[in-house]
């Protein structure tokens, strides 16, 4: 199975990247449990930032696409075909969407709301930490 | 007599295979090429103009006819018919390998013009698209583990027990060898990495052709990695022997079996009629 990136195309590329592994998966061209080309394999042979592979193994790693086992490599995750509909970077835009329109209705004013956000995007994040 | 006509075959076979055989091989497939794939249906084939591929060709072929015809020069000052008995061996034994040194600087020559096409059609590479492959590639994927364990287990063990013949001292000669040994090796650990992973050379090459020249290449140096390995083993035994004779001929044997491990590897993987061109166009 190839996958290809388009130069032209203003989404940026490790956003292409996980959509064509998403495909992929999605047209079963590759199945749970395959094995997937090294970052630097892919980085190579697409002749991107291995930077950028890394961010899109990342974020398909984050959303319980692949799967990375260390040194064996990486892999097509066991729930993949499940987990190719979840889109974070969605779900976060409509949570942030609701927060920012009760904020305004309450009466704060943007830059308020920006002050705040930063400030909350300063808070060191631990895992599982309330 | 004998010692006369048993140099002269395996020095000519040295010439012959080196600098005209495979050399020949390599000129035609550059003729087959220009003829059947020419610049106007195949101009990304040809980053440059092909009056200068051409002017290249024909050097590399004038300087093998040089070489092969020194070689036959060389051969009968160094050993003239009939005084196998008065040459000094010792003197000699060095001169099959110092001359096949310099027989493969033409095909040095061809890879370095090789590569400098390529790196004028990446520059000349506009194409916005870029495409590989989801599968992983795998060095066992392309040589067999046996293989690959020969040739480490060569490459270890001659210095042990060369080290063990020797009393377990460290002679100059042996920390020589040992050093080119590991230096060869290394070169072609860092080569075999850079052929699985690196960015591709030709980047119209089909997936298919790239395959085909990572096997090709991964196969040829652990042929040659064996083969070093066991000149070395041999050319130590010969020495505590003191067969100086026998050293000569092992030297020429040693070059032909690099030229037809490394070319005739590579003309036999990959012959131009399966090349896919069609990415060319």
């Amino acid at each position: 199975m190839e996958i290809s990136v388009n130069l032209d195309d203003p989404k940026p590329m490790f956003a292409q990247l996980v959509d064509q592994i998403k495909t992929a998966i999605a047209v079963q061209a590759i199945t749970a449990g395959d094995p997937l080309p090294s970052i630097r394999q892919l980085a190579n042979d697409l002749e991107l930032n291995s930077k950028t592979v890394a961010k899109a193994y990342r974020l398909l790693e984050r959303d319980s696409v692949i799967q990375a086992k260390g040194y064996r490599g990486t892999f097509v995750h066991p729930d993949a075909l499940k987990n190719i509909e979840t889109n974070l970077t969605d779900h976060l835009e409509t949570e942030l969407n609701e927060v920012v329109l009760k904020l305004r209705e309450l009466g704060a004013t943007d830059s308020e709301i920006r002050i705040a956000f930063t400030n909350a995007m300063n808070v060191p994040y631990i895992k599982g930490e309330k | 007599m004998l010692d006369n006509l048993l140099f002269y075959t395996v020095f000519i076979s040295q010439i012959f295979i080196i600098s005209i055989y495979y050399p020949r091989q390599l000129a035609n497939r550059m003729s087959y090429v220009s003829k059947n794939f020419p610049p106007a249906d195949y101009p990304k084939l040809y980053p440059e103009s092909l009056n200068k591929i051409m002017i290249k060709r024909k050097v590399f072929i004038i300087c093998n006819i040089v070489i092969a015809l020194s070689g036959l020069v060389l051969m009968f000052s160094v050993m003239p018919f009939g005084a196998a008995e008065t040459v000094n061996y010792n003197k000699i034994d060095m001169i099959p390998l110092v001359y096949g040194m310099i027989q493969f600087i033409p095909v040095m020559f061809l890879e370095l013009t090789s590569f400098k096409l390529l790196k004028l059609m990446r520059a000349a590479d506009n194409k916005t698209n870029r495409s590989a492959s989801l599968t992983p590639r795998h060095l066992f994927d392309f040589v067999s583990p046996m293989l690959l364990f020969t040739a480490v287990i060569l490459a270890i063990s001659f210095p042990i027990v060369e080290w063990t013949l020797n009393d377990f001292t460290l002679t100059n000669h042996l920390i020589s060898q040992g050093i080119a040994l590991l230096l060869v090796n290394v070169l072609f650990i860092c080569l075999g990495t850079w052929h699985l992973y690196g960015k591709k050379q030709d980047p119209y090459q089909s997936p298919t052709d790239r395959i085909k020249q990572i096997y090709m290449a991964l196969s040829s140096m652990l042929y040659v990695s064996i083969l070093v390995s066991v000149f070395f083993g041999l050319t130590s035994i010969v020495n505590r022997l003191e067969w100086v004779e026998l050293e000569v001929l092992i030297n020429s044997l040693y070059f032909q079996l690099v030229a037809i491990l490394g070319l005739g590897t590579m003309l036999r993987t990959i012959k131009v009629q399966d090349i896919d061109f069609s990415v060319y166009k």
